[in-house]
Formats: structure tokens, C-alpha cells, sequence
């Protein structure tokens, strides 16, 4: 077992890790983050998606060691004294989900655009949503609600 | 909770990786020293794309004890170009640094278009060249784009270091030459001919797709036999990246360049050996399918360089 410190959502918290985890495991089963959710573990799908360093990162790819010191955000970071972010309200609106599962990985997507991309254009939030999957919405929903959440936090000219 | 999944008993992957110990050397001589300690028993880790999957298949045989991380290795992060000579580019450079760097877009065109092919955003922020080229999947995107400027790359050992051109490096799908205590260390892009323009084409399902069929082509001065220099290399198409050898010395024959393009399509379809999947076989494309590819796509990036008229 290794100490290893993360800042998630703004909260510093030390856990024990083992070589053999990897951050997907850190954050959903022993800091109970269940919006991060585990699906091919493979990079394939995209569902493990978080914040990592202000980048976006499959965490079943980065291994719990090499997190050490990072700074993550999940979507139960995204709330803020009882209010909801830009991006989720736009998923709400824009029904941006349908069963759920894919959500947590194409909002915090969103999020990151929003903050990183705000004159992102349609085809740049589709190339860097590309490598999560939904399996319901046939995407145009998630990237309407992407481009609402952007007009949302940066108003209309964003 | 823990998942392993199996069918027959057989695992295909399981949520844990392997017992490890890791390591994170700061120089390449710490590198070097843990694997010759460790030798068959130790891995390299890069941006971990690829290896997080073959550590949770337990496919890599025997499973390792050992991880070194070689992304804190300084000097492996390095891009340095020597003007008029070379361009190195360190082993740990991800896909997004190289996409990010202008130079390599005006020179090194095909290294660049093939980089910024690579899988999604969070594959090209943590993926690296070295561990493209290591890795030697059958359907790699940057070794065609290397092979058409005659890229080699440096391995280092205890025992002293070699340089490898690209094109004696692959044996076979995720086959090739290096040996367990050796790291590769950097890549080595020569200056390209004077004249010259690159390109990389990538036949792909959707944007973040793997190729059904790569190819990368360098042209100088087309219209002019006598100078004329056309280099044509493809992955996905066989049991590992190839540069078509026989093209520079066709496409200095003084025939018709439709003649000689015709011919070297030919050649190439030549080479087809099924590119390995996961499984042995290829879901993705049938062969006649691949074929055809080779076909319009060896036409539509020759008539990119050399009319500059884009038809795919
Ligand atoms: C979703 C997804 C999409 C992808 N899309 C593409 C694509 O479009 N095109 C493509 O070509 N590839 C693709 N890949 C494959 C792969 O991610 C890339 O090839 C990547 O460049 C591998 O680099 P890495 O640094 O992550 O390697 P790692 O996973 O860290 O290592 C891969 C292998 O190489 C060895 N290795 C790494 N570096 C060295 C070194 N310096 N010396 C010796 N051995 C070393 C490791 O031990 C390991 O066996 C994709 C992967 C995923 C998960
Ligand atoms: S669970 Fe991580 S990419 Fe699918
Ligand atoms: S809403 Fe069901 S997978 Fe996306």
C-alpha cells in the first residue's frame, strides 16, 4: 500500500493505494464517488471520464500512483452552495440524458469545453466528445445541451 | 467491489491490474539499471493507453512484477530539431505536444496529420510516440508517416545504445526487435529532400476510430523524373507498418506518372496479409474492402501532393 493525496472537488483526501488500482477504483469505491461509473475498463467508452490537472481522463487508464498529488473533479463537484452548474442545467433543458449511465462523462466533458472552449464550434465539441459512448441519445441532445451550457455560462456572443 | 470477466473460462480482463511494484526514475540511466535488474520481469509505462488493457487481459506473458514509469524522465520529453539535419523526438512526447508543434506541421506534414488521427483527445494527451511505435500494433498510425522520411529510432541498453530504421524495427503484430533490457529512447526524423511535401491518409469508421487502412506518402518535384523522389508506406493492411520499398526506385522510371501510380497501387495490394486483430482475425474491414481502399486512397493523397487537389 502507497499514500497517495488528491484534491477532488477542492477536498484534500489521502488514501491508501495499491499498484493494482487505478483511479476509476480510487474514486468510486473507496471515496464513494458513484457518478464516476465503470463500464469497458479498456479506454474504449469514454464512461470513466474525469477531470483530472484541468484535463479530461479516461481513469480507468491512470493508474491510482500516478494520480498522486492531482488535482480531480467529478460531477458531484460541479454543485456549488446548493446551485447547479451551466452544463447542468443545459442537460437538463436540452434533455440531455436518457438512461443516464453515459451522463457524468459528457457533463464533466461539457464542463471542460465550457471552461477551456467557449467559442468551441460544433464540430470541435463533437471531435472532443468523440471518445465517450451513449448507447440512447444519438448524441445530438448532448451536444445541443454543450452548446447551450456554453451560451449559459458566457452569455450569447460565447 | 472487484469484476472479472470470463466466458469458458477463459479471463478477458479483470478490474485489477497485476500485483506491481512501480517505479518513477527521473533519468534514463535509473531506467536503464531497473531493467537490467529486472529484465523479462519489467515493463515500461508510458502514457499507459495501451498497457493498462494488456496488464488487465494478463496478456503480456510473463505477466509483469515491475512498472517503470518513464514519464518523469526529462529528457525523454524533448523535441529538438537541427536545423538542415534531423528533427528528435524523445520516446515520452505525447501525440498532443507533437500536434501542438508548428514546426512539425510545416515539415514533418505526414508525423503530424497522422498524430492528430490518433484515437480522441484523452489518447492523444497521454499516449506517446514511443509507446505507438513499441506498442507495434499492426494498425499504428505513426510508423507510415515516419517511414516516408526514414525515420530510425535510438534503443538504449546497460550494454551501449543501436539505431534501428523503422522499417527493420516491426517482426509482426505487437512484434518487434527490442530487446527486454532495452528502452527506446528517442526518434530520429531526417530532414526531409528538398521540395518535398508529406501527407497521411486514414480510412476510419468514425473520428476516433483506428485505421482500416493508413497511408502515408512523401513527393519532390513529381513532374521531373530525373529528381523526382515519391515515397509511399501503409499500416493496417499487414502484419506490420511498411514503407513500399520498391516505389522510390519505380517512381524514377520516365513513364507516365498515372502508368507508375497504377503499379505502385498494385504493389501494394501485393503486400496484403491480414492485420492481425485482437483475435486473430479482422472484423473490421474485409480484405476486397481494404483493397479497394489502397486503391483510391494511394490515388487521392498522390493527387493531394502533387495537384494539391483534395478528392477525399
Ligand atoms: C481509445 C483508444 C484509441 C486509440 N486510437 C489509436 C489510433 O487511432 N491510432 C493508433 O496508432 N493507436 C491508437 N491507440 C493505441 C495507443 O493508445 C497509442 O498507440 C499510444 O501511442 C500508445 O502509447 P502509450 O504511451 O500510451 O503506451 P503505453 O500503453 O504506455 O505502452 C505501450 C507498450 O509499449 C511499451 N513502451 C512504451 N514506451 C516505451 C519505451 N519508451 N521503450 C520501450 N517500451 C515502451 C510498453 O511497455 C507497452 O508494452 C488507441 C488506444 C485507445 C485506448
Ligand atoms: S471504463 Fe474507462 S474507458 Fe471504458
Ligand atoms: S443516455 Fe443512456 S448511454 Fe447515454
Amino acid at each position: 500500500m502507497v499514500r497517495i493525496t488528491l484534491t477532488v472537488n477542492g477536498e484534500k483526501k489521502e488514501v491508501d493505494v495499491s499498484i493494482s488500482e487505478s483511479l476509476l477504483h480510487v474514486l468510486r469505491d473507496k471515496l464513494h464517488l458513484r457518478s464516476v461509473k465503470a463500464n469497458c475498463y479498456r479506454g474504449e467508452c469514454g464512461i470513466c471520464t474525469v477531470i483530472m490537472n484541468n484535463r479530461l481522463v479516461k481513469s480507468c487508464q491512470v493508474l491510482a500512483v500516478e494520480a498522486d498529488g492531482a488535482e480531480i473533479i467529478t460531477v458531484e463537484g460541479l454543485t456549488r452552495d446548493g446551485k447547479i452548474a451551466p452544463i447542468q442545467r443545459a442537460f437538463i433543458e436540452k434533455f440531455g440524458f436518457q438512461c443516464g449511465f453515459c451522463t457524468p462523462a459528457f457533463v464533466l466533458a461539457g464542463h471542460w469545453i465550457v471552461n477551456n472552449m467557449p467559442k468551441a464550434s460544433e464540430d470541435e465539441i463533437r471531435e472532443i466528445i468523440s471518445g465517450i459512448v451513449c448507447r440512447c441519445t444519438g448524441y445530438k441532445q448532448i451536444v445541443d445541451a454543450i452548446k447551450y451550457a456554453i451560451m449559459l455560462a458566457h452569455g450569447e456572443s460565447g | 467491489m472487484s469484476s472479472v470477466v470470463e466466458s469458458k473460462g477463459v479471463v478477458f480482463w479483470r478490474e485489477y491490474f497485476p500485483k506491481l511494484e512501480y517505479f518513477k526514475p527521473k533519468t534514463i540511466d535509473e531506467a536503464l539499471d531497473l531493467l537490467d535488474k529486472y529484465g523479462r520481469d519489467a515493463r515500461i509505462k508510458a502514457g499507459a493507453t495501451c498497457l493498462t488493457r494488456a496488464l488487465r487481459a494478463r496478456k503480456i506473458k510473463p505477466i509483469p512484477k515491475y512498472l517503470i514509469d518513464i514519464t518523469s524522465i526529462k529528457e525523454l520529453k524533448k523535441i529538438e530539431y537541427i536545423d538542415g539535419n534531423e528533427l528528435i523526438i524523445g520516446a515520452a512526447v505525447t501525440h498532443e505536444e507533437i500536434i501542438n508543434n508548428e514546426l512539425i506541421k510545416k515539415k514533418f506534414t505526414a508525423l503530424w496529420e497522422a498524430s492528430a488521427n490518433i484515437g480522441d483527445i484523452e489518447t492523444r494527451y497521454r499516449g506517446t510516440i514511443g509507446g505507438n511505435i513499441a506498442n507495434s500494433s499492426a494498425q499504428a498510425d505513426l510508423p507510415p508517416a515516419l517511414m516516408v522520411f526514414n525515420a530510425y529510432v535510438t534503443l538504449m541498453s546497460k550494454e551501449g545504445s543501436r539505431k534501428v530504421p523503422l522499417t527493420k524495427f516491426f517482426l509482426g503484430h505487437k512484434k518487434n526487435v527490442m530487446k527486454p533490457n532495452e528502452l527506446l529512447v528517442s526518434v530520429h526524423v531526417p530532414e526531409p529532400p528538398e521540395g518535398a511535401k508529406s501527407s497521411y491518409l486514414k480510412f476510419k469508421r468514425s473520428i476516433e476510430d483506428r485505421a482500416l487502412v493508413g497511408i502515408a506518402a512523401l513527393v519532390a518535384y513529381p513532374r521531373d523524373p530525373s529528381k523526382r523522389i515519391i515515397r509511399l508506406a501503409y499500416t493496417a493492411i499487414s502484419k506490420t507498418p511498411f514503407l513500399l520499398s520498391e516505389a522510390e526506385e519505380l517512381f524514377k522510371q520516365d513513364k507516365p506518372l498515372s502508368k507508375l501510380i497504377e503499379e505502385a497501387i498494385g504493389i501494394a495490394q501485393s503486400k496484403y496479409g491480414l492485420p492481425v486483430g485482437e483475435r486473430g482475425i479482422d472484423l473490421r474491414a474485409p480484405k476486397e474492402y481494404r483493397l479497394h481502399l489502397i486503391r483510391i486512397g494511394t490515388k487521392a493523397i498522390l493527387k493531394y501532393l502533387i495537384e494539391g487537389i483534395k478528392v477525399i
